[in-house]
């Protein structure tokens, strides 16, 4: 016995590959947190990650390429955008340098959809700071708000809430919020020079709203020297303001809608196929008894009682099992070509289901995008053994 | 670690970061036992660390500390799945691409910790890797985990069972102890 006891304990405590997304996570949830003291200020992170390449970059569809090769190392697949790119969706804004005490910002491109925006700057610090040193950069007062008022994204407490109270707005600061501001972000150095660095941020939302004009604001810029030593960081102080228009393609992006034509599952209440420049979002609700582990007429204390139960057997059983119970599987929209584009493997707000007392609503995003479209699209997904295919056709 | 602990009691985040560093994979096994999804596990452990940081000047002893974090990692697990099931609303969002128990990690080889906790139900899973790779006794096991220590002892030795099976059918253990 003694035997089998080190054998499970070497095979349990060998070193696990660690997701480079995970390690990424530890360091930049303390270092946020260093910042937070130094700084005073409550500065909300969701930072998945940060990749640095030096990378010469020569047209902007290469370095988006290069946005879209980052983006994947969080969302699996997101061909959609690499599609959507292809086809020009990046814009290049072409603007001056906003110069504050000698350090100089701008934006050199972005692109935005539904749930990305990403940006690339174009950094030149004032003089004396060798560009080769910088090892991180954090805009950590940025705020990033439309012609609306709307906050599109701001990690830091004291901006965000001077912001709220100058525009009377009732926003809350929420660690993670229930509206588009701080779904997430992450950022990279793509390329240097002796002139400037290159920043791209990347910052992804549930529902990003139909922007006209973007506004960036920011009145700190954090230079690290050090990526593990923050006493060795370079702070330039000053007040930089960016202002694009977004380009109609953007905001009145065209979405091609298909209506059903077809569907061998009786229970399906509704669905919805809509398609983008860059995704599809798919949507349907399957009329079905709730799988609630209570009746709703019990009363509240058999219902916990109940849910208990459910959890405790939700508990005892193996991942195998819980593979096993999952509802929807093997997802896919075919095209009339026979092209095949699978789920998107994004943030949780694109992709799930949920249960309530009418049924069940599933909700899923894909990498066909209107480029690829044809005027017939049939979705595949497996619910509970069976196979659901649906026949749509454009609107 | 324990001269890590007083130094990031007294607000030095280099010295916390040495250490969480230093635990990371301890820290990813416990979450991995709940969570199969990558997202979940890096929720999980970085509420952890954001409660550690703001707590740790309340660790009294300074050798527990890994005790004592593990706590805090195994409630946030529980609470972030229960409230998973308990929101009205089942959401399930495993990716397979996400899955760690993909063909994928069997091909190249990174089997042998999943492989061993794949049969065994989620109690059983933390309890081996508290008792193996934490190396804790059965006391600080059951008082962790609130339950009695015959409970921890009984679940152990089934999951032993389990895995000593796992070995048998692969012929691991016939070759190893030959």
């Amino acid at each position: 016995m003694k035997d089998i006891d080190s054998q499970i304990k070497k095979d349990l405590s060998a070193d696990l590959p660690l997701p480079e997304s995970f390690t990424n996570m530890v360091r930049n949830t303390v270092k946020s947190q260093k910042s937070k003291k130094q700084k005073k200020k409550v500065i909300i992170l969701k930072t998945m990650a940060a990749a640095c390449a030096c990378l010469l970059i020569t047209t902007s569809i290469v370095f988006a390429k290069d946005i879209t090769k980052f983006i994947n190392k969080f969302w699996k697949e997101n061909k959609g955008i690499d599609t959507a790119i292809e086809n020009g969706y990046i814009h290049q804004p072409n603007m001056e340098y906003s110069e504050s005490n000698g350090t100089k910002l701008k934006v050199n491109e972005f692109l935005m959809d539904d749930n990305n925006l990403c940006l690339t700057f174009s950094l030149k610090p004032k003089e004396g700071i060798n560009l080769n040193n910088i090892q991180k950069i954090d805009f950590s007062d940025m705020i990033i708000t439309d012609e609306n008022k709307h906050i599109l994204y701001c990690e830091d407490k004291d901006t965000f809430e001077e912001y709220c109270k100058k525009n009377q707005l009732d926003n809350v600061w929420k660690i993670e919020s229930e509206t588009n501001i701080n779904s997430g972000s992450n950022w990279f150095i793509p390329s240097r020079s002796e002139e400037d660095i290159q920043l791209v941020y990347n910052l992804y939302a549930n529902q990003f709203p139909q922007s006209k004009k973007i506004t960036i604001h920011m009145t700190q810029i954090v230079l690290f020297l050090q990526e593990d030593k923050s006493e060795e960081n370079i702070t330039l102080t000053g007040e930089w303001e960016l202002t694009i228009d977004v380009p109609k393609e953007f905001y009145q992006s065209e979405k091609i809608v298909y209506q059903v034509k077809e569907c061998n599952y009786p229970n399906i209440k509704s669905s919805k196929i809509t398609v983008s420049e860059t995704n599809t979002k798919f949507e349907m609700e399957i009329e079905e008894k709730a799988e609630l582990p209570y009746e709703m007429t019990d009363d509240e204390e058999t219902k916990e009682r109940k849910i208990n139960e459910y959890i405790e057997k939700q508990n005892q059983e193996s991942f195998e099992d819980y593979k096993n119970r999952k509802k929807f599987k093997n997802e896919y929209i075919e095209n009339e070509k026979g092209e095949e584009f699978y789920s998107t493997s994004s943030s949780m707000e694109n992709s799930g289901y949920s249960n309530n007392n009418k049924g069940v609503k599933y909700w899923q995003t894909f990498t066909l995008t209107k480029y690829q479209v044809t005027d017939e699209l049939i979705v595949h997904i497996t619910y509970q053994g069976d196979e659901i295919i649906i026949k749509a056709v454009k609107e | 670690m324990e001269e890590l602990v007083i130094a990031a009691k007294e607000g030095d985040n280099e010295a916390f970061l040495e250490l969480i560093v230093g635990l990371e994979q301890d820290l990813y096994k416990i979450a991995k036992a709940r969570f199969s999804c990558e997202e979940d596990v890096e929720d999980a452990v970085q509420e952890t660390i954001l409660q550690a940081l703001k707590s740790i000047k309340k660790v009294k002893q300074p050798q527990y500390f890994k005790t004592w974090i593990i706590r805090i990692l195994i409630n946030k697990c529980n609470k972030m799945y229960q409230k998973k099931l308990n929101h009205k609303e089942y959401n399930e969002e495993i990716n397979a691409t996400n899955n760690a128990y993909t063909e994928d990690n069997k091909i190249i080889g990174k089997m042998d910790f999943y492989l061993l906790i794949k049969d065994l139900s989620y109690k059983e899973r933390i309890t081996m890797i508290l008792f193996y790779v934490e190396n804790l006794t059965t006391k600080d096991i059951s008082k962790i985990l609130k339950e009695s220590e015959s409970t921890i002892r009984n679940r152990i030795s089934r999951a032993r069972a389990k895995i000593k099976k796992i070995y048998e059918e692969k012929g691991v253990f016939d070759e190893r102890y030959r």
